[in-house]
């Protein structure tokens, strides 16, 4: 059973331009304890789609569309129900949350905050828990008296897991939460996030705009493209096999360190600007293999096998 | 060799000093003892963690810090000791391109405005008309349309202000361009892009690149040489290929190993991980003997107590470590 379905989801933001749709038509299901990686360029839509499930867009967008989480209407929550929601059903990790910690307040005040705002417990008892956090991140709890500056950038990105993870979610967002990290300190923090999953039962949704960090982590993976869903499928089949042209593209543009040197090639041009979206399929401008039928008409997500769909009329049939 | 030697960096050290109480400072050594010849036309990645000293180095040959000890010589003279002319000569020659696209363009000029800067500063085209040619001439030659000269920062995408940075940098025909993480804020369908140009570039202007980046991936693409540092020291120098394929010193593996795509690196780097978790690894104190020990996976008593020095284990391939690794 899906924990979170999110359906025919629209997303669009009053610009000076007129109405601009950044997510469109987006259509897909969570499972409990499942990892959903969402990857794409900057400017797809992948974290407006990610914050519009917690309902913290600005003001300005509209959302058509439905969220259920566990069967209940997100997008119609009471505001008394939404405050439970954000943190103890869903809880986010934003995007640069290592910079995001208040830097005159120890960590463990700002863990503590979190919890006692949600729940009515001890201020003694809400300290261990923010401590047993930390540990499960892998900090020492005597930690929990320091301030952010004297953590080091992978370590302030562990604390923010470990704020998210504080009220035991069922899903935690995490939007590029390794993107400003070296390498090490990458690995470091997908290990993590392995452990946790299978120790917790957590579900994550994991925005990132590189490919091969999800090809380890996320059990089904879904590719924007300006605002619409290219590809969605299992991970191993979208890694091994990919269908459509733009997750093709996005895998031959990553530069591996083993193995031959692939013939590496950038995709060319830049994603559309939303206000002015190409006719047709919105990737044939840049697409390789795109023919007359691809400026003319829309492609539909076309299944591919049982678990994936992409949306490319060379797919069709 | 002798004459091909572009930039020669000796025994170059940089010493910080930070407040470690209300009135007490401390020294850290972010570089120590660092030498690395670079050859001219060559390209030269400098990979290493956060906090390695990467950027401190790079900070050195661009001038931008002192360094407490060691000495670097372009075409051989000291840049440490020019006076105010070779000085502004020596800034034409050696070139700089930043980490963040977003912040080191300033977003009050348009495109044409900061291209032309370095050309006004250093006097290179008097009139006005000229630096105009001279502008589209460099936007050209990063890809850019000179449609873009009236935009300003804001108005480009991250891999379009990056051609700017690189235009601007390019506009007194330098011999070295510093790159620092040029790639790593752009999101990966457009690195590559931006790689095959600084490749090209280098190829049509002999260019000399010395080449910051934390991804191996990104220094095996572009670099000839790579140079792995720790914590300011040179852990391991070889060919780029030699050094992926031929790893000898167990840093440069662990770098390697974390790279997405092998799993099984989990392991290597969770006795990395248990060295992180007390959080007792402070930035300033180094310890003794290698300064890679503690989180080293082959570490044994001699690592402890003797810094093994750079040894030539192999042609250009030399390694810092007592038990290097077998190929």
């Amino acid at each position: 059973m899906s924990l979170l379905s999110v359906s025919d989801l629209s997303i669009e933001y009053a610009t000076p331009q007129g109405y601009v749709r950044a997510v469109d038509r987006v259509s897909f299901d969570l499972d409990e304890g499942e990892v959903l990686g969402i990857a794409g360029e900057s400017g797809c839509g992948k974290t407006t789609a990610a914050l519009s499930l917690l309902r913290i867009l600005p003001k300005s967008a509209k959302v058509k569309g439905s969220v259920m989480f566990n069967h209940e209407d997100v997008l119609t929550m009471e505001d008394s129900r939404l405050r439970q929601y954000r943190w103890k059903d869903v809880s986010l990790v934003p995007q640069s949350s290592m910079n995001a910690f208040d830097p005159v307040i120890t960590i463990g005040a700002q863990i503590l905050e979190a919890i006692r705002i949600h729940e009515k417990v001890e201020k003694s008892a809400a300290w261990d828990r923010a401590g047993d956090l930390l540990e499960s991140v892998g900090i020492n709890r005597n930690r929990l008296r320091h301030y952010p500056h004297e953590f080091s950038g992978g370590m302030r990105q562990r604390a923010a897991i470990a704020m998210a993870l504080s009220l035991s979610p069922k899903v935690v967002i995490l939007d590029e939460p390794t993107t400003a990290l070296d390498v090490v300190t990458q690995r470091q923090i997908l290990n993590l996030l392995r452990r946790l999953r299978s120790r917790l039962k957590v579900s994550f949704i994991f925005i990132t705009h590189d490919l091969s960090i999800l090809g380890e982590l996320s059990d089904r993976i879904i590719v924007m493209y300006a605002g619409r869903i290219a590809e969605i499928g299992k991970t191993q089949r979208i890694v091994n096999s990919p269908s459509h042209p733009y997750t093709k593209a996005l895998f031959s543009s990553v530069l591996p360190v083993q193995g031959p040197l692939p013939v590496v090639k950038p995709i060319s041009g830049l994603p559309p600007n939303l206000a002015s979206l190409p006719s047709g399929c919105r990737f044939h401008p840049r697409c390789p293999f795109a023919f007359e039928r691809c400026s003319l008409e829309e492609p539909k997500l076309v299944k591919i096998d049982d678990d994936t769909e992409a949306s490319c009329f060379l797919l069709e049939r | 060799m002798g004459t091909d030697v572009i930039l020669d960096i000796s025994e170059l050290g940089v010493d910080f000093s930070t407040p470690t109480g209300l009135f007490r400072r401390s020294r850290i050594s972010a570089v120590d003892k660092v030498s690395i010849k670079i050859n001219r036309g060559e390209s030269v990645g400098f990979v290493g963690e956060s906090g390695s000293g990467k950027t401190t180095i790079a900070r050195c040959i661009v001038k931008l810090i002192e360094p407490t000890s060691g000495h670097i010589l372009f075409n051989g003279q000291d840049i440490f000791e020019q006076n105010s002319a070779e000085n502004k000569e020596y800034r034409k020659h050696v070139q700089m391109v930043f980490q963040d696209p977003y912040e080191s363009l300033n977003p009050r000029s348009n495109i044409s405005q900061i291209v032309e800067e370095p050309l006004i500063v250093h006097h290179i085209s008097p009139d006005k008309e000229s630096r105009r040619e001279r502008v589209y001439e460099l936007l050209s030659l990063v890809g850019l349309e000179k449609e873009l000269v009236k935009r300003y920062p804001h108005e480009l995408s991250g891999g379009q202000r990056q051609r700017v940075s690189i235009a601007r940098a390019l506009a007194v025909n330098p011999d070295v361009l510093v790159a620092d993480e040029p790639v790593s804020m752009l999101d990966v369908s457009i690195r590559v892009g931006i790689l095959n140009l600084l490749k090209e570039l280098k190829k049509t202007l002999n260019l000399t690149f010395v080449f910051i980046t934390h991804d191996l991936g990104v220094a095996r693409y572009f670099c000839d040489r790579v140079a792995v540092i720790y914590r300011g020291q040179i852990m391991e120098v070889a060919g780029t290929e030699a050094l992926i394929s031929e790893t000898r010193n167990p840093y440069t593996k662990l770098l390697l190993d974390s790279v997405p795509g092998n799993r099984e690196a989990g392991e290597a780097s969770a006795k990395d991980e248990a060295e992180w978790a007390d959080g007792k690894r402070q930035f300033s104190d180094i310890p003794s003997g290698c300064r890679f020990n503690p989180r080293c996976p082959n570490a044994k008593e001699q690592c402890t107590k003797v810094p093994p020095p750079l040894e030539a284990l192999g042609e250009n391939h030399y390694v810092a470590c007592h038990y290097p690794l077998r190929p």
